[in-house]
């Protein structure tokens, strides 16, 4: 038994911020600046009444209906998110009844950012494998808009809010499917991508807008990312992670036709590509109309490739999350 | 063996096109359009993936020039030999 992904949809917020209205706010932050570092020209942001498991419904609704899927036929729901609703009970409790999926599925959520589609993957193939279930409906949301600070130009320059969901099923032809995993985790580089307060250990939100001249640097109570640590680790550590990931799926770098990696920014992209030395026309960019969505933008990213017909049968797409943790995972999927 | 042409080409890369055509030995990297956080972690990650040699951003920003960059990699090799 082998588990393929047989669909893709995705929800946005429909509130956009441009690069020229951050640049309202930051008048030495041009609008041609952000985009030519980034890659990212827009981004779409969450209402203040506006969730990541609503964009999460709309992604799942989408799916089914741009399908044409029964979702009674779903049998396990994953939910991939760092927003979720409550503490308890887990959010993919309520997803699953605000979807109307069968009261005898599997649920239970994730707490994973840029790494989480891929970790989906692989659990969704683990439940498939083991006939724990034969249609798993793989959900990423996420609304990192709502942990930034007003004044933090680069973050809010970097994410966007979105959702998507995956339908990932089983299928008996093992020439086709979700190859192999790998994963990476190292937890000492927890203080570099972090929302300090607010949870268990600092429940109380009293931090304070700290300062560097007019730089913005940190507030606790948001979200804070050590740029140059984040990019250190991204380079240093993800070049191996893809050689691992083809080295345990017995397969030659060159034999693959797309490389979608998680669209962090298209700067720190580049910089990957080149030292792994892939194919400008192999290594897929899609973060100019959604920006940093986080555990969404490759489910994102290969959405559109489907939409744009670039995704052919027989393709071998090598797929790599890595990020907040820090946490990273790759796979090979055969289409 | 560390050349001042190789490492000179591959500093330019680390630089949007627009940037990376008019830089010299002798360019202030503080007066290039698109010098920036992003374009010093790169520069610092490619100096650790050449040649092995950490920098972190505050002794970077004492670098101001290629030509300095240079300097402080040579001295660097050599005290690490």
């Amino acid at each position: 038994m082998n588990s393929i992904i047989k669909a893709i949809s995705f929800a946005l917020p429909s509130k956009k911020l441009t690069n020229e209205e951050l640049n309202l706010e930051f008048p030495e932050w041009s609008a041609e600046k952000i985009s030519s570092k980034t890659g990212i020209f827009e981004r779409s942001i969450c209402s203040n009444d506006e969730f990541a498991s609503d964009l999460a419904i709309r992604a799942a609704n989408k799916l089914f209906e741009e399908n044409n899927l029964d979702k009674n036929q779903i049998d396990f729901l994953l939910y991939c998110t760092q927003s979720p609703d409550y503490f308890l009970p887990t959010t993919s409790c309520i997803i699953q009844n605000k979807l109307g999926l069968r009261t005898n599925c599997g649920a239970f959520d994730f707490n994973l950012g840029c790494s989480g589609f891929v970790y989906g993957l692989s659990i969704a193939k683990g439940l498939i494998v083991s006939k724990s279930a034969k249609n798993v409906l793989l959900i990423t949301a996420e609304t990192y808009s709502k942990f930034l600070n007003k004044f933090d130009k680069s973050n809010r320059s970097i994410f966007g809010d979105g959702a998507a969901a995956t339908l990932i099923s089983n299928s008996s032809d093992l020439n086709l499917g979700i190859g192999d995993f790998i994963f990476g985790t190292d937890g000492s580089g927890a203080n570099n991508l972090i929302v300090k307060n607010g949870a268990g250990r600092f429940p109380q939100k009293q931090g304070v807008d700290l300062f560097e001249g007019a730089e913005f640097i940190r507030n606790d109570d948001n979200l804070f990312m050590n740029g140059q640590e984040i990019f250190k680790y991204t380079t240093s550590s993800i070049p191996d992670l893809v050689s691992e990931c083809l080295s345990v799926n017995e397969c030659n770098i060159d034999e693959i036709n797309l490389f979608v990696f998680h669209q962090a920014n298209k700067f720190m992209l580049d910089y990957i590509r080149r030292k792994l030395k892939i194919d400008d026309s192999k290594f897929y960019i899609n973060i100019e109309n959604t920006g940093n969505t986080v555990s969404s933008t490759i489910p994102i990213a290969i959405a559109e490739l489907i939409k744009q017909n670039k995704i052919k049968k027989g393709m071998k797409i090598l797929l790599a999350g890595f990020g907040v943790g820090y946490s990273s995972a790759a796979t090979i999927v055969k289409f | 063996m560390i050349t001042q042409s190789t490492f000179l080409e591959n500093l330019k890369i680390q630089f949007e096109s627009t940037d990376s055509e008019k830089i010299t030995l002798d360019t202030s990297f503080e007066s290039l359009e698109t010098f920036d956080s992003l374009t010093k972690y790169s520069i610092i990650a490619f100096i650790k993936d050449d040649y092995n040699v950490e920098l972190d951003v505050s002794q970077f920003s004492e670098l101001t020039t290629p030509q300095i960059l240079f300097n402080f990699l040579l001295e660097k090799l050599k005290s690490n030999e």
